[in-house]
């Protein structure tokens, strides 16, 4: 018999989740989180391991209780995750033929978005799943909510370490703080900025002779100018689609929060 | 059969060895170096857009070179947005739709290194004759050990003619598995460099003759009734 506890904490848009699993006898239990997509926690950019999606799996045991914790997008549910518990044929036993395993081990070796021509960072960026449930990773069951709050500021955006390598983007004191018109305005730049590439990118793409290859690279400013461009289109995906699901988060919270003036002017 | 041609220092000849090995065995060459990518360029997609989602591991294969390629993009973009953990059944992919390939893996220690690895049923390990090299050679050895693919055949590469025949027992205790000496060579580098593998260019040459013969030792041993994965 294992029992699930759980807390939940809404912070800059992101809910982390803290769950508590106690059993009395070993038990090899598989919990299914209500709340989608998952952030889990990671390793190397790999999720750690027992986790496969929305689902995690581990044992718990009578002296060992089991804690678990993730970051979630979405709201708060009343409860977040429904506990099972699997059969033993079903545990997810992990191997070394798991190529997440050996990237946890030996270590990520991707090139660092920092090294990534980047365009200007023009809007505030979305929370990283890696940096909001760093927290997550070693929860403390007996954490009190201001302390989650502290931590999880911790990890926001604005703070992030990777700030101080861009000391001279202009978008920098904007994170947070600037007026909206301010941050308005410097989105609107960096749409124009990708339609410029686009449009580059669309007239190379179209090419059909020789010479007309020839006209587009020299145009663009030579080969490396279109390597760049590829760099920066590439740069471009990842960063729309953060900001697409900055929005999206946004509209959630817009659409749920409604200020009282009414009570309020009563009130005050 | 998947061979991963793998070292534990850059700039050995891993890459050369490996083209020219799938040449001699008429294999399809991958080139997973993700970030440094040295087998030659073709139009198309490439591992970065497969690992990517963006493209299928055969679709990317290029048939239209002297040897057929999975070639790797140059652009940090590309390595960045790959996700290297697909890279497996990707190989594998690629294995079951041509039966050969040839991973010119990266060197070093770290996750792109051990992924090939992971993904090959052997490995090749190719190193200079030198003590830099051979330490960090011995390293890749017990990588290649704790992921469990066998290594097949130890290549020492530019090696001084006057030093071809020397016994190299010891360095095959050393690391468990034969050792093949390959002779430096300006044939196989300027092969090399034209995007050629050197039985194309100098047919009759020593270098040739070697790598036709490392071929044959890399068949025979990954052979599945010869090879018996280590516990």
């Amino acid at each position: 018999m294992a029992t699930l506890d759980w807390h939940q904490t809404r912070t800059d848009g992101v809910t982390l989740v803290e769950l508590l699993v106690t059993a009395e006898t070993e038990t090899e239990v598989q919990i299914e989180s209500n709340l989608s997509p998952v952030w889990p926690p990671r390793r190397q950019g790999q999720p750690v391991a027992g986790w496969d999606g929305s689902t995690f799996t581990a044992a718990v045991d009578a002296s060992e209780r089991l804690v678990v914790g993730y970051a979630s997008p979405a709201a708060p549910d009343g409860k977040p995750a429904e506990l099972q518990t699997a059969p033993p044929e079903a545990s997810t036993e992990e191997t070394n033929a798991d190529p997440r395993a050996v990237v946890r081990a030996l270590g990520e070796a991707r090139p660092p978005r920092d090294l990534l021509a980047e365009p200007p960072q023009s809007s505030e960026p979305n929370p990283k799943p890696s940096s909001a449930t760093d927290p997550t990773t070693e929860p403390s069951p007996s954490a009190d909510p201001e302390k989650w709050q502290r931590q999880s500021e911790s990890a926001t955006p604005s703070r992030r370490p990777d700030d101080r390598h861009r000391v001279s983007k202009p978008a920098r004191g904007s994170v947070g703080v600037a007026e909206p018109d301010g941050t308005a305005a410097e989105l609107e730049g960096y749409f124009d900025t990708v339609e410029k590439r686009l449009r580059d990118a669309t007239r190379l793409a179209s090419v059909e002779s020789s010479e007309e290859a020839r006209t587009a690279v020299t145009e663009t400013g030579g080969i490396e100018a279109v390597r760049q461009l590829q760099a920066g289109l590439a740069a471009d995906r990842e960063r729309i689609a953060e900001i697409e699901q900055r929005c999206q988060q946004l509209s959630g919270q817009l659409q749920a929060t409604e200020i009282p003036v009414e009570t309020l002017e009563r009130l005050a | 059969m998947i061979l991963a041609v793998t070292a534990g220092k850059g700039g050995v000849g891993k890459s050369t060895v490996a083209y020219n090995l799938a040449a001699e065995l008429d294999a399809v060459a991958i080139d997973a170096d993700l970030g440094m990518a040295d087998l030659p360029e073709r139009r198309g997609p490439d591992l970065h857009d497969v690992l990517a989602g963006r493209a299928t591991p055969v679709e990317a294969v290029r048939e239209d070179g002297p040897v057929s390629i999975l070639p790797c993009g140059r652009s940090l973009a590309g390595a960045r947005a790959a996700d290297p953990t697909a890279l497996v059944e990707a190989v594998e992919r690629v294995a079951s739709q041509y039966g050969r390939v040839v991973i010119d893996s990266p060197a070093g220690m770290r996750s792109d290194a051990g992924l090939p690895l992971l993904a090959a049923d052997a490995c090749l390990l190719v190193t200079r004759p030198n003590r830099p090299a051979l330490a960090d050679a011995i390293r890749t050895r017990e990588l290649a050990r704790v992921i469990e693919t066998p290594l097949c055949r130890v290549a020492l590469n530019r090696v001084e003619p006057e030093k071809l025949e020397t016994n190299h027992r010891q360095l095959a205790t050393a690391f468990g598995a034969p050792v093949v000496a390959l002779p430096e060579s300006s044939t196989v580098a300027q092969a090399q460099r034209a995007g050629q593998p050197v039985s194309t260019v100098a047919p009759s040459s020593r270098a040739a003759t070697q790598l036709q013969e490392l071929a044959k030792e890399v068949e025979r041993s990954c052979n599945p009734q010869a090879v018996v994965k280590s516990a």
